[in-house]
């Protein structure tokens, strides 16, 4: 009896077996590029908020859309209300993959929205939430529903919640500003002076690093954030400037000795420095990886300005950039696989893109001066300074250059991202 | 189905902007198509009965919401006619019996006759053309994602997804349902058939 039943096994065994050897394969690679199609509806519970839902929409669909990786459709296309029901076969004729459904409402000056997320080839609700927020929070709301969506496509994380950080300009004098990542509700911080340089950014910490420059003095400020207290750290009567932090304790720093500029380590606690690079000729503008083990800098030791690669113990200094005669400018890309810099191109200054594993720097700008690059947390886009104008703006463009920008109507320059 | 409730607390610098977050999620990861189960290799006509396709069940809708709804239906039914004239593309059309299917494109009609009775290999080779032209994911997405989806191929070409395996990204695994959605039905096949649809950028 055992027997037979070891043999029936057997046999289930190896008929299974054959199966799974007897299928066909068929590999399918390359799709065509097109983004996901998406209609996003707003619909104002009472007359308090009707006013609202247009730009709600704008925000999420604004947000959404830059990214590239999906594309809305126009409501006038629409065979459903915002308040009736799902249906997927009123979304199919309009080659819909997703819709979103917003029910916006205010009351005892609380704004809150529900948001319900639908798969229209599933025909499923996939997802629904809630919000609510003190006052009229509208823009915030939008981009955290906008995040909302794109992360349950992509499980990634996108930069629509992040800031960005500047330096604008009023009455003749520089000024901190910081603005959301789209542009919108830019908002100045109190601090101005002569010339501010070269903010950076500590993200674990919240710290920012920036330099002043008042007639012949140079001072060294950090700002921290959770406490919004600020801090003198060096003072000098020759150049320095605020590079990468290396941890929240350590500053990475240009500083001029005896006519040179060369890269030292700056304690923020004993706010004592320490020779870290040095040599023939020009050391500055030190930027940190994203693992803290590698900087980036810029030297002239070879004749003129390039970007070279060295460990934060200094050593083991190796030159990248072997195009163009005046490349300055580095910074990390946050998935630590490439770095933006600045290099002269006929007289002008564009941004370029350089992988670490090797290939062509890829030019990124061609339009007036473009520095100051600045990479978005996810390392997917990249805001900087122009002049393509006529007058300096931030502007803003994805990693491969497309969809540049402006982000402010006014001044700005040496843009820095801000989670 | 679980319901998950938690808060979430969010302060912004220099703003004291607050934002709390009440989340509830329901359905929360859709069950794809459950794979069949063979006995045998001998699957009963109510197993292939698994379309693409199947309508969300109605829910209940009070008879004013219906009666707008038909309104704007007519309304919109006239700009849907304007849209399919501009769009060259697949279209959905409810047959006498009520079932829905895709309708088939002219080229699709043509090679429904042709590929009757030819060999498997230039049949393979056709309807990898076919699925391959209506697989769009956006240039902007993730690269190096696969994702799997064994298919069954009925004898007029309809198309029964039996297994599916995710890539991993909710975007890629619609791009590719969306593909296989917009292929079926297949050219005639020589023969039933289960293939392997392996998906990769």
């Amino acid at each position: 009896m055992r027997l037979l039943r070891y043999l029936f096994a057997f046999i289930i065994i190896i008929s299974l077996k054959e199966t799974a050897y007897g299928r066909l394969f068929i590999d399918i690679n390359e799709p065509l590029t097109r983004p996901l199609s998406l209609g996003i509806q707003v619909q104002g519970e009472d007359s308090e908020v009707k006013k609202y839902t247009k730009e709600l929409l704008a925000v999420i669909s604004g947000d959404l859309t830059y990214t590239g990786l999906f594309s809305t459709i126009d409501d006038k296309l629409f065979l459903e209300l915002p308040q009736t029901p799902f249906k997927p076969e009123n979304w199919r004729p309009l080659g819909a993959d997703a819709v979103a459904k917003i029910r916006l409402s205010f009351s005892d000056n609380t704004l809150k929205a529900v948001l319900s997320l639908y798969d229209v080839h599933e025909g499923l609700q996939i997802m629904k939430k809630e919000y609510s927020g003190e006052g009229v929070l509208l823009r915030t709301l939008g981009h955290a529903i906008a995040r909302d969506i794109y992360r349950r496509f992509t499980d990634r994380d996108p930069p629509f919640e992040a800031k960005i950080l500047y330096v604008g300009l009023v009455d003749g004098k520089k000024s901190l500003f910081i603005m959301d990542w789209d542009g919108a509700r830019p908002r100045r911080l109190g601090i101005s002076a002569e010339s501010i340089i070269s903010p950076r950014w500590f993200e674990e910490a919240r710290l920012l690093a920036y330099t002043v420059r008042e007639g012949r003095k140079w001072q060294i400020r950090i700002i921290d954030f959770n406490s919004m207290m600020q801090k003198r750290v060096f003072d000098s009567s020759s150049l320095v400037l605020a590079g990468d932090f290396l941890d929240r304790r350590t500053l990475l720093i240009t500083h001029t000795e005896l006519d040179n500029q060369d890269i030292f380590m700056l304690d923020l606690e004993t706010l004592k420095i320490k020779k870290l690079i040095t040599g023939y000729g020009i050391d500055i503008e030190p930027a940190t990886s994203p693992g803290k083990d590698k900087i980036l800098f810029v030297s002239d030791r070879s004749g003129s300005p390039q970007i070279y690669l060295a460990d934060v113990s200094g050593y083991n200094i190796k030159r990248l950039t072997y195009r163009g005669n005046y490349n300055t400018s580095a910074r990390w890309s946050p998935t630590g696989d490439s770095f933006v810099y600045v290099s002269a191109v006929n007289g002008k200054n564009q941004i370029f893109l350089q992988r670490f594993d090797g290939g062509e720097p890829l030019q990124l700008t061609d339009r007036g001066n473009n520095e100051e690059p600045s990479f978005s947390p996810d390392g997917r886009y990249i805001a900087f300074s122009s002049d393509r104008d006529g007058q300096w703006k931030i502007y803003i463009m994805r990693l491969d250059g497309s969809e540049q920008r402006p982000l402010t109507t006014h001044y700005g320059f040496s843009p820095l991202w801000i989670k | 189905m679980g319901i998950v409730v938690f808060f979430q607390n969010k302060v912004f610098i220099n703003e004291r902007e607050r934002f709390i977050t009440v989340s509830i999620y329901v359905n929360k990861e859709p069950a794809v198509i459950s794979p069949i189960s063979r006995n045998s290799g001998d699957t009963s006509a109510s197993e292939r009965d698994k379309t693409l396709g199947n309508p969300l069940p109605q829910g209940e809708i009070s008879k004013d919401a219906l009666i707008e709804e038909r309104i704007h239906e007519i309304k919109a039914k006239k700009r849907i006619e304007k849209l399919a004239r501009l769009r060259a593309e697949i279209t959905e059309t409810i047959k006498n019996d009520g079932r829905r299917q895709i309708s088939k494109t002219a080229t699709q009609e043509q090679n429904q006759t042709h590929y009757a009775g030819r060999n498997r290999g230039d049949y393979i080779e056709n309807i990898k053309g076919i699925i391959q032209k209506n697989w769009h994911y956006p240039e902007l997405g993730r690269k190096g994602l696969r994702g799997t989806v064994v298919i069954f191929i009925r004898k007029n070409g309809v198309i029964d997804i039996i297994d599916f395996k995710s890539s991993g990204e909710r975007l890629f695994d619609i791009s590719v349902k969306n593909a296989i959605l917009k292929s079926s039905p297949l050219p005639v096949p020589p023969e039933e058939t289960e293939i392997e649809l392996r998906f990769s950028r």
